[in-house]
């Protein structure tokens, strides 16, 4: 019985997404590098993509749950939650995208090193013979704030951005998200792009990422979905 | 049937596999350097290439080069089972050289430093083929002194 009990509040946990909570006593909500640290793109999101058809007022938790939705419908279910002035950041998990800026299919998505050729053809075998085979990675953080900001000349590294994921909230703590959304908010989203020249070589930020914030969005399918 | 074999014909067998099996790895790293597959590592690669096979063709070179200024037949000759045998250490060196570069994509670790770990396998047979390789190339043959006529006993001149 104890077992079922376990598994159901397990089960409300995982359904319910991004539900709202508040942060441990004596604990913080952990503040975000401010300004951030440089981007190698980084993309506004158009209030239109928030607006509302209803009346209602439309709080941060909802731009919040609709970066969520979109999020989860493209695979992105790690995510961490930080703070900055007026508002918060949601960063996501890294995940490796091909030279076309789409996802790869998971598990290459999500693992931090290029691998091996596995598959033969002999085209493919060829190119990895020949050519050099780079992976290249991205963190996604939206930035949701009134505040307008900068970046810093900070270079941030792969191992540091991906400890973002684990140092965040793992959901949007209740005061912050009962904040109201107005025009004078802004959703930015900053994306991190690393490139490994080789399998088992560090990975570096690219200043300037080979792709646009906007192209970055919309080759990981998560424009489509905020435009929903 | 003899067992044994011209020298000259036992250096070149030597030859046309060092130098054309050789020479394709040789092309295969040139393409990869110029189509940027070591990136900022092709120094790296080349580091570790060049002391595979070019002490071994360089020797050889060496060799068939005084050879060819040399007038006359050389005419030693070497056992054919130590040729047989340096032959086959030669292929096999070679193979498993090929096996190394041709297979690297398929190997977890990044290409320059799986070359740095092949030396572990590569080194040792290197230096029994290479030991072998030397004691074929490098027997000197000494330029036969030329013929000199028989001195003709000359005749007291009547003067």
């Amino acid at each position: 019985m104890a077992r079922h009990s376990y598994f159901l509040i397990l089960l409300l946990v995982v359904a319910t997404g991004c539900t709202r909570g508040e942060v441990e006593k004596g604990k913080k909500f952990v503040k975000f590098p401010w300004p951030p640290p440089k981007a190698s793109a980084q993309s506004l999101i158009p209030n239109s993509y928030f607006e509302n058809e209803s009346d209602q007022v439309l709080l941060v938790k909802d731009i919040d749950q609709k970066i969520c939705d979109a999020l989860t419908a493209q695979g992105y279910s790690a995510r961490s939650y930080f703070a900055v002035p007026g508002g918060f950041a949601l960063v996501t998990r890294l995940e490796q995208f091909d030279e076309d800026g789409k996802s790869k299919a998971p598990p290459d998505r999500w693992v931090t090193d290029t691998r091996p050729m596995r598959d033969f053809s002999l085209g493919a075998y060829i190119r990895a013979l020949f050519t050099a085979s780079p992976g290249y990675y991205r963190i996604i953080v939206f930035i949701v704030t009134p505040v307008l900001f900068d970046q810093t000349d900070q270079e941030v590294s792969r191992d540091e951005a991906m400890a973002w994921l684990r140092s965040g909230l793992n959901n949007l703590p209740d005061n912050v998200g009962a904040q109201e959304y107005t025009q004078s908010q802004v959703c930015t989203a900053l994306i991190y792009e690393f490139k490994q020249p080789e399998k088992g070589t560090e990975a570096k930020l690219s200043e300037s990422g080979q792709f646009s914030g906007i192209e970055h969005l919309t080759n990981a399918g998560l424009l489509a979905e905020l435009k929903k | 049937m003899t067992d044994r074999i011209l020298l000259a014909k036992a250096r070149w067998g030597l030859s046309k596999i060092w130098f054309s099996w050789g020479g394709m790895l040789f092309t295969i790293i040139v393409l990869q350097s110029i189509f940027g597959r070591y990136g900022e590592q092709v120094k790296e690669a080349w580091s570790w290439f060049i002391p595979t096979i070019i002490p071994t063709i360089a020797l050889m070179m060496g060799v068939l080069g005084a050879e060819a200024m040399l007038s006359g037949d050389d005419v030693r000759n070497v056992k054919k089972n130590f040729y047989t045998i340096t032959w086959w250490l030669s292929f096999g060196y070679l193979l498993i050289l090929s096996i190394t570069i041709l297979l690297e994509p398929f190997a977890p670790m990044n290409a320059i430093e799986l070359y740095l770990i092949s030396n572990f396998w590569l080194s040792p047979l290197q230096g029994i083929v290479g030991g072998a390789i030397a004691l074929l190339f490098t027997s000197q043959r000494t330029e036969a002194p030329p013929e000199v006529p028989p001195p003709v006993a000359q005749e007291p001149s009547d003067q």
